[in-house]
């Protein structure tokens, strides 16, 4: 066989071989072609993303992402409510973590102590800030790549939304919306008093999250003290003039409140005052268990105590009724303060404080004591509580004002475009010409090509032999 | 053949010197093959072998290839679990049980889990990852290319748990000196209790049994993608499960929408605000703190500000009104709300008539109760002393006892402040019509008020339950697992199939040069037996 005709022998198997290889590749690619689909990337940046903690201090969750909220309002969005549902995406969107290689040899290997690797640094915790997000065609194998494009973006677009809102930090002024003007002045000053703790500790609260964090030079720490101001000083003066000079709407029915509260307080004080004692009885009766020491010197003695669970038990339920009584005794203590304010009478019922009594009634007493708080007729003392409510209302709302802004803006600090950075989507669907289907058409042709590549050579050595 | 002696000192072959191969053959005499011959036949056949050589080559290459497609390993996916809910607090536990008092005062008595164990502190069965509701959902509505069954699917699961640092480095000393024969260290080995991560590790192996023929040898196989979506849907089905098990997520139960005031009496009204408020509060303060601290997205407050409207209500405008209903008397049937006071204060006598007996037989019995008495003597010494130590029983009877003074106590309160109710009712002049409609006004108010103070807590809680500290007791990582790259797993096996074909081709090379020399020497043999026997006839 002359060499030019092996050679074209060869060349023909071969172009034959790779021809019926790609023939064989397109129809295999073409039964089984893979899905369709649209993805992206959502990012977290923000200060505790890598704990798994949103801004606001609480756990987030992907799964969010394909909750009804989010699908609905993207179909919408897109101006598709009415072709598909969002059960159906729900089932053909795939949300995973980006998560280092090896995550799992680095969370859970063992650093031996004898090979000195036990200073190398590895996962302890780990939380994905990277995911990526793929919404495939399942659902309607028709969809076009333009729609399928835009349901993507609303969803990932209506999620990050969805995450800023639900994360931001907001502030709610008042809890009822109660009429004050229903109540009286005492009860109106109670009330305020409330709702100034509640928004001080929420300011001290994010203060001690937050201390860095400035608006127009304010902190939320300044928010704070600007509360706890308003409160102990013009809330406090307000007080003691209602107190002192027992202002009141309906002062019989106010003394009634007083009255019967007292008697409730004085009925429970009695009755955990009894189950204490009994408690004592029980204690004093139970014998705790001893231990004895045996020594090798030969002697026996008895050394060190052993608590019992029941007796301490015991103990911690005293313990639990004494601070009990003691609470109660403080409130008895201020309510009868109130109603003796209120009936008027100076003498043994407002004598000085006990020791165990807190330092608002502390402060009343002292009040009482110092001719610095004004003593008013009942009229211009109406009008004076009522324009000091209507006073410290407004300065509350100012601060509360200042404080909403502090929040906004610190939500918008952490929550951005920045910090939750979402990718363009990307399409990709099973082609002729894509990397899958080349690397499934070398791993078809190629075995058949390698086949007809031997062919041709035992053909050659045949014929050289029969040349021979 | 003649061979021409070689000059002494040198080692090359001269001219015309031939090099002979000797065969010994034990039939007979001495055979010899000139490799040079044989090497000259090689290079006369050396075009052909070429080829040979290329094809031995090929051949050599490609097969490890085959084999790798014939004997791939199946791919293997894997995720690290890791436990996220709060658990009984092990340090805590443990100075309990030591007693340190002062140590307990500083520390908390639930926080985030660092075992594997329940939030109620048992041992976490993770026999629960490969159980048939959590395999079942995760198959549910997935579309594989081919069908799985429960059975096969649990088969190809492990589960593997991680050992602390501190287990691993005791399992490590003691594994160390148990191999050195050290019988002490392999009984405390045996004895140490091993402690295991919050973590674990979950492993899925494709190649699965068809269902349809479960004793056919042929496994099924999915593909990568699919293989990592389902061990990503088992172990959300697993989250899911451990919430359903574990997660306390009771709302309070609605007292208030039961209160009409247009229907009931005052003092019922102001009664049942009272109750459904305190009953409302109490529900708020036995939650966690982790729970108390949660902010609503929506509203902005946390529990702890509910708690604190609560108590506002209660103080403020529940107490003010029950007040004024009872120092009133409004009442529009008066007698008939005495006699439901009346009623309801023999109830009250009754049970704490039954509680106060219970009271007085348990101390009889503690009274009387004689507890054990341990005696303890040495040998070396002829001294012995005793003890009482009291029994498990002995403690019930007291820890039952401290509870029947507390139910006692709350009963006497309770019948006190009815007591103090109906007194009061029975005494107050009866109230005008005007005070009436203005009272139930003001109870209406109340009323509605309560009404949104629950609804507040309701959807507050029902946001809690819905959020992720309350839906994801769990999380995993990605599933990952690849197979090799087919070159590279079968790289060393193709040098060594390319090595071995060209040796085989060496050597079939060698053969066909050798073989020809066989073949001539066969006809060269029988002229030479011809001769010989000329010589012995003329002889």
């Amino acid at each position: 066989m002359k060499k030019t005709h092996w050679l074209r022998t060869t060349i023909i198997t071969l172009a034959a071989c790779g021809l019926a290889g790609l023939i064989l590749a397109v129809v295999l690619f073409n039964a089984n072609p893979g899905r369709t689909g649209v993805s992206s990337t959502i990012e977290f940046s923000f200060d505790g993303a890598s704990d798994g903690l949103a801004p606001n201090g609480s756990r987030f969750d992907l799964e969010e992402l394909t909750s009804d909220d989010v699908l609905n309002a993207a179909l919408e969005e897109a101006g598709m409510a009415d072709r598909y549902t969002a059960e159906q995406l729900r089932e053909n969107i795939l949300v995973t973590g980006v998560y280092p290689k090896n995550i799992v040899e680095q969370m859970t290997g063992y650093e031996s102590l004898l090979t000195g690797d036990a200073g190398k640094v590895k996962f302890t915790d780990y939380h994905a800030t990277l995911y990526s997000v793929t919404l495939y065609n399942d659902f309607d194998k028709g969809i076009s790549r333009a729609d399928l494009e835009k349901l993507l973006t609303a969803v990932m677009g209506q999620f990050r939304a969805r995450f800023i809102r639900v994360y931001s930090v907001i502030l709610s002024d008042e809890i009822l919306d109660m009429d004050l003007s229903k109540y009286d002045y005492s009860q109106q000053l109670d009330m305020m008093d409330r709702t100034l703790i509640r928004l001080h500790d929420f300011a001290a609260e994010m203060s001690e999250k937050h201390p860095d964090f400035r608006l127009n030079g304010q902190g939320f720490e300044d928010i704070a003290v600007r509360y706890e101001n308003l409160r102990t000083t013009e809330l406090k003066r307000l007080s003691g003039i209602v107190s002192m000079n027992a202002l009141s709407t309906n002062p019989d029915r106010i003394a009634a409140q007083y009255e019967n509260r007292v008697r409730v307080l004085e009925i429970r004080i009695a009755e955990l005052t009894r189950e204490a004692k009994d408690t004592d009885e029980l204690i004093a009766q139970y014998t705790k268990d001893g231990i004895i020491y045996v020594s090798t010197s030969g002697a026996l003695q008895q050394v060190g105590s052993n608590t019992s669970e029941t007796y301490d038990a015991l103990i911690a339920r005293r313990q639990e009724l004494e601070n009990q009584i003691a609470d109660l005794n403080r409130e008895l203590a201020e309510v009868k303060l109130k109603l003796s304010d209120l009936r008027g009478s100076a003498g043994s019922e407002t004598a000085a404080p006990a020791e165990d009594a807190g330092e608002e009634e502390k402060d009343e007493t002292a009040v009482k004591a110092d001719p610095s708080v004004p003593a008013v007729d009942p009229e211009a003392g109406k009008t004076l509580v009522e324009n000091g409510v209507a006073s410290i209302a407004a300065r509350r709302e100012a601060i509360t004002a200042d404080f909403t802004a502090a929040l906004q803006a610190y939500s918008e600090r952490e929550m951005n475009e920045q910090t939750i950075a979402v990718t363009p989507v990307l399409y990709s669907a099973p082609k002729i010409l894509s990397g899958a289907f080349i690397k499934h058409a070398l791993k078809t042709a190629g075995p058949l090509c390698a086949l007809g590549f031997m062919a041709c050579l035992v053909g050659i050595i045949i014929s050289r032999r029969k040349e021979k | 053949m003649e061979n021409k002696e070689r000059p002494s000192g040198s080692l090359l072959p001269e001219k015309d010197t031939r090099i002979q191969l000797v065969v010994n053959n034990s039939d007979s005499e001495e055979d010899t093959i000139d490799l040079g011959r044989v090497f000259h036949n090689m290079k006369v056949k050396s075009r052909i072998f070429a080829w040979v050589l290329v094809l031995c080559l090929t051949v050599g290459l490609c097969a490890p290839l085959v084999m790798y497609q014939l004997n791939k390993a199946p791919l293997t996916v894997s995720a690290v679990v890791t436990l996220r809910y709060d658990a009984p607090n092990p340090e805590y536990l443990e100075a309990q049980e030591e007693g340190n008092k002062e140590l307990l005062k500083t520390l908390e008595p639930y926080a985030p889990v660092s075992l594997l164990v329940t939030p109620d502190g048992e041992p976490l069965d993770l026999s629960v990852v490969t159980s048939a509701p959590v395999l079942q959902k995760a198959l549910s509505g997935m579309r594989l290319s081919h069908p799985v069954s429960i059975e096969n699917l649990r088969g190809n699961i492990t589960v593997t748990r991680v050992l602390t640092e501190e287990s691993s480095r005791t399992r490590e000393a003691l594994s160390g000196l148990a191999d050195a024969k050290n019988t002490e260290a392999y009984n405390r080995l045996e004895e140490t209790e091993m402690k295991y991560q919050n973590r674990f590790v979950v492993t899925l192996t494709n190649g699965f049994s068809d269902p349809r023929d479960p004793d056919s040898r042929v496994k099924i196989y999915l593909t990568d993608e699919e293989l990592r979506i389902l061990l990503n849907r088992i172990l959300d089905a697993y989250n899911d499960a451990l919430v359903q098990q574990y997660a306390d997520v009771r709302l309070p139960a609605d007292k208030v929408s039961l209160i009409d005031p247009s229907a009931q009496d005052l003092p019922e009204v102001a009664d049942a605000l009272g109750v459904s408020m305190d009953d409302l509060l109490a529900y708020c303060e036995k939650q966690p703190e982790s729970v108390r601290a949660y902010r609503s997205w929506r509203t902005g407050l946390s529990l702890e500000d509910w708690i604190n409207a609560i108590r506002t209500v209660r103080s403020v405008s529940i107490d003010y009104l029950e007040a004024t209903v009872y120092a009133n008397g409004l009442s529009s049937d008066r007698e008939t709300a005495a006699l439901t006071w009346r009623y309801r204060l023999r109830d009250l006598k009754a049970d704490l008539a039954k509680v106060e007996e219970r009271i007085a037989n348990t101390g009889t019995l503690l009274k009387n109760y004689r507890n054990d008495e341990v005696y303890v003597s040495m040998q070396e010494s002829d001294g012995s002393r005793s003890t009482k130590v009291t029994t498990a029983y002995y403690n019930e009877l007291v820890a039952g006892q401290q509870e029947n003074y507390a139910e006692a106590a709350a009963l006497r309160i309770e019948i006190a402040e009815t007591e103090n109710k109906l007194a009061r009712l029975e005494e107050a002049s009866s109230g005008g019509g005007a005070d009436l409609a203005d009272a139930g006004e003001e109870a209406a108010r109340n009323v509605d008020m309560a009404k949104r103070l629950f609804t507040g807590v309701r959807e507050h809680m029902s946001e809690l339950f819905a959020s992720p500290i309350f839906t994801t007791y769990s999380e995993h990582s990605a599933p990952q697992g690849e197979t090799e790259n087919f070159l590279k797993a079968s790289l060393k096996k193709m040098i060594i199939g390319a090595v071995a074909g060209a040796v085989v081709a060496c050597g079939l090379w060698f053969l066909a040069a050798l073989l020809p020399e066989f073949q001539r020497k066969k006809e060269d043999d029988p002229p030479k037996a011809e001769d010989e026997g000329k010589e012995a006839a003329e002889a």
